[in-house]
């Protein structure tokens, strides 16, 4: 897998950089704004980018605009951004056009080689990650008439690894059941909570998180 | 109304002449001239309290005083009509109960005690039995004692001469003692007060007493058998005496009738000069007015900030150009300058136009300029420091973020690739240790992530106020509802307000055991609406640095129980 990774902090991009290395990963070229990102991403044609949220000038949101910059003109690359900000609106923001091969992950991560690599695994084959902190946060939000009181504990874990963007095949082998058990706990929480069901798995990421931030 | 008045005074002139020429021929001026004068001026004294109004019964009183007083001189009219001299006789005994009402009312408009309106109350009575009995029981013509009225009676049922003469001695008896009643009364009324008020009282109660007295004092000559004829001393000497007195009267109520007319002009001329005190500006549009100048401009030096600024506090440029400059000057310091057209006229001309009298208008200008201009000074100062708070804030969490935080990040790398390292070399015990490490630096990340977002969270920058008041439902602590109805962003220091006012009244909702809090934000005529509802139960403290961060925006902040609301401009 060809990545190109942007931070404008050197010591982050460089960490990344080696431990993408260590795991195997070729990192075609590094940046250190939103501008060479956008080059290199027309140049070497990667199969993913790795890019902080926050980059000169402005050190707000240019990763955001760059991922919807490189989604629209090549919108085959992976995207994983990485944020300090535990902000569901920002995650929300991100896959909120096109969730497939889109990622939010917060920087603590990246240097977890194998959290980082499964993510762009995940991003490569199309899936949407969102990171477990940001899912928990909204799950946790305390709520005046809370609508998740009326599913079961199994059911709650089953919507978080939905919310976190995992397949079902994914989430059976995390909870050691079978992948027919998964669909039927999804079909019960989409159920209870009155979400349209929606066979496509992008598409119900966004409906669940919308649901939640809801 | 107007022509009313001045008809029925043509008409009371014209009585009055009437009158005399009946009564005396116009033969004697020492007779014709203090009866008309006495009976006209009361007669006009009455009209005059009349068209002031609010005098109550002391017009009307007055005025028929006088009438009654001419009344006797129609008695008299040899010549005249028997129905107007029979009219007159029963007018003419009320003169006595009319004397005690005005002593008793005077000087104000309605009688005082019960006691006193029965005492009145009693006079007019007695006064009216007399006028009637006389009227129905008497034939002047069989009287041997009548003087000036012996001839027909109109109103005459039968004459009973006993019956005329008890009550003529009867009256006589309550003439005189009403007489000494009022003359008592006076004393009473003029003992019983201050100096000053004295002197506005003893104008009319003097001489209406003597009216009193010598009324007694001619009951009691007839009593004494005197035929009263006008060449008899005794009854001339009374007559000059009371008619002048009633001149007297007369000229006292009239007198304190314009007065008082005169005191509510004065008071309300004051009241008017008092509410068209002028307006900030108006010099200029004076000048402007009088000089034809319709762009002239008047600017205030402030000689401690060292700058122009006009009527309404706002600085201004120091003016040059085309148009001309006349300085103001006082005491060799500047005051104003007055900015006008170079060929209406001459800045010597304009100084003198200006004059001592507009001086005054320039300093009070110039003051109220000044302090306008101090207080609008004070609003910027207390906005900037709102603003650098908020930039102070921002960049404290912009340093965290840039600094601290990836200082902490690199740590977590080291630590990360240390215990890998460990683990290569199998070193179980520093594995142990780093990984303990690692998980520290995690919670201190996320530690510094929450200081972050308390100074100042992010989103409210990218997002606004209603992405930030979104977030805040994830960090509070009781459950959050926001209902916002925002649309697009606001200025930065309204949506940070907006936000720190939302961010603590859902603290102190907590505190005070809320169980939950609502937040509804719209705008509405470029005015933002924030409003917190809680069902905390216990007090809340006066929020004072959420009330002074709205006020320094010019909004409005009200905490009431359960309620916080915040209004901000953002026009």
């Amino acid at each position: 897998m060809r990545v190109v990774v942007a931070d404008d902090v050197m010591l982050t991009r460089e960490g990344i950089v080696r431990v993408l290395s260590e795991e195997g990963i070729e990192v075609v070229a590094e940046a250190e704004n939103a501008e060479v990102l956008l080059r290199h991403v027309r140049l070497d044609k990667p199969d993913a980018v790795v890019v902080d949220i926050r980059m000169p000038p402005s050190h707000s949101d240019e990763g955001l605009v760059a991922a919807q910059r490189i989604r629209t003109e090549q919108p085959d690359i992976g995207i994983l951004v990485l944020s300090q900000y535990v902000e569901p609106s920002f995650a929300m923001r991100l896959i909120e056009d096109y969730p497939e091969g889109m990622g939010y992950l917060l920087k603590e991560r990246v240097f977890d080689g194998a959290i980082l690599v499964d993510a762009l695994r995940r991003i490569s084959e199309g899936e949407t990650v969102i990171d477990p902190t940001i899912v928990s946060l909204l799950v946790g939000r305390r709520r005046r008439h809370d609508p998740l009181a009326g599913l079961t504990e199994r059911e709650r874990e089953v919507l978080s690894l939905v919310a976190e963007g995992r397949s079902n095949k994914a989430i059976a082998t995390r909870l050691f059941i079978a992948e027919r058990t998964v669909e039927a706990h999804i079909q019960q929480v989409f159920l209870k909570l009155r979400l349209p069901e929606s066979p496509d798995d992008h598409r119900r990421v966004l409906a669940v998180l919308a649901f939640l931030n809801g | 109304m107007r022509s009313v008045r001045y008809l029925s005074m043509v008409l009371a002139v014209a009585l009055g002449i009437a009158v005399e020429s009946a009564a005396f021929d116009w033969d004697d001026p020492r007779l014709w001239i203090p009866d008309l004068a006495a009976g006209l001026g009361l007669i006009l004294a009455g009209m005059i309290v009349l068209a002031a109004r609010r005098q109550g019964a002391v017009g009307p009183v007055t005025l028929l005083l006088g009438v009654a007083w001419l009344a006797v001189d129609w008695i008299g009219w040899h010549r005249g009509l028997p129905s107007v001299r029979s009219l007159a006789m029963v007018a003419a005994p009320y003169l006595m109960p009319l004397m005690l009402h005005l002593l008793a009312l005077w000087p104000a408009r309605r009688l005082g005690s019960a006691a006193m309106r029965f005492g009145v109350a009693l006079v007019y009575g007695a006064a009216t039995v007399f006028a009637l009995g006389q009227a129905l029981f008497r034939n002047p013509v069989l009287d041997p004692r009548c003087w000036n009225n012996c001839t027909d009676n109109v109103l005459l049922w039968t004459h009973i001469p006993l019956v005329s003469r008890l009550l003529d001695d009867g009256w006589r008896l309550v003439v005189v003692a009403t007489g000494i009643s009022c003359a008592a009364l006076a004393v009473r009324k003029l003992g019983n007060t201050t100096r000053v008020r004295k002197r506005s009282l003893m104008p009319v109660l003097v001489p209406a007493a003597t009216v009193a007295l010598t009324e007694a004092a001619r009951a009691l000559a007839q009593m004494a058998n005197r035929l009263e004829n006008p060449a008899d001393p005794v009854f001339g000497t009374l007559f000059a005496v009371e008619a002048l007195s009633l001149v007297a009267i007369s000229t006292g109520v009239a007198a304190a009738a314009l007065r008082a007319g005169r005191v509510n002009r004065s008071i309300s001329r004051l009241a008017k000069e008092l509410g068209d005190a002028a307006a900030p500006g108006s010099l200029a549009t004076s000048l402007s007015r009088s000089l034809g100048d319709p762009e002239l401009r008047v600017v205030y030096w402030l000689p401690e900030s060292g700058r122009y600024v006009d009527s309404e506090g706002r600085s201004v440029e120091p003016p040059i150009g085309e148009r001309a400059v006349t300085s103001v000057v006082r005491g060799g310091q500047p005051l104003a300058l007055v900015i006008h057209d170079r060929g209406l006229i001459g800045a010597d001309e304009l100084e003198h136009k200006i004059g001592a009298a507009a001086m005054l208008a320039v300093d009070n200008e110039r003051l109220r300029a000044e302090l306008l201009a101090q207080v609008e000074d004070l609003k910027t100062s207390r906005m900037r420091i709102v603003e650098d708070a908020d930039i102070a804030r921002r960049r404290l969490e912009r340093d965290l973020h840039d600094g601290a935080q990836q200082r902490v990040l690199a740590l977590l790398y080291e630590f990360q690739l240390a215990a890998k390292a460990a683990a290569s070399r199998s070193d179980q015990a520093a594995k142990t240790f780093l990984d303990l490490a690692v998980t520290d630096v995690q919670l201190a990340l996320a530690e510094l992530r929450d200081i972050a977002h308390g100074i100042y969270p992010v989103v409210l920058t990218e997002s606004g106020l209603a992405g930030a008041l979104g977030s805040l439902r994830n960090s509070a602590v009781i459950p959050v509802e926001v209902e916002s109805l925002l649309d697009g962003r606001l200025s930065n220091p309204i949506e940070s307000a907006a936000y720190i006012v939302a961010a603590e009244s859902v603290r102190y909702a907590a505190e005070r055991g809320a169980t939950y809090a609502t937040i509804h934000a719209s705008i509405d005529a470029d005015w933002l609406a924030l409003e917190v509802k809680d069902d905390g139960l216990g007090r809340r403290g006066p929020m004072i640095h959420l009330s002074d961060r709205v006020g320094a925006l010019g909004g409005r902040f009200v905490a009431d129980p359960g309620v916080v609301r915040a209004e901000l401009p953002c026009g």
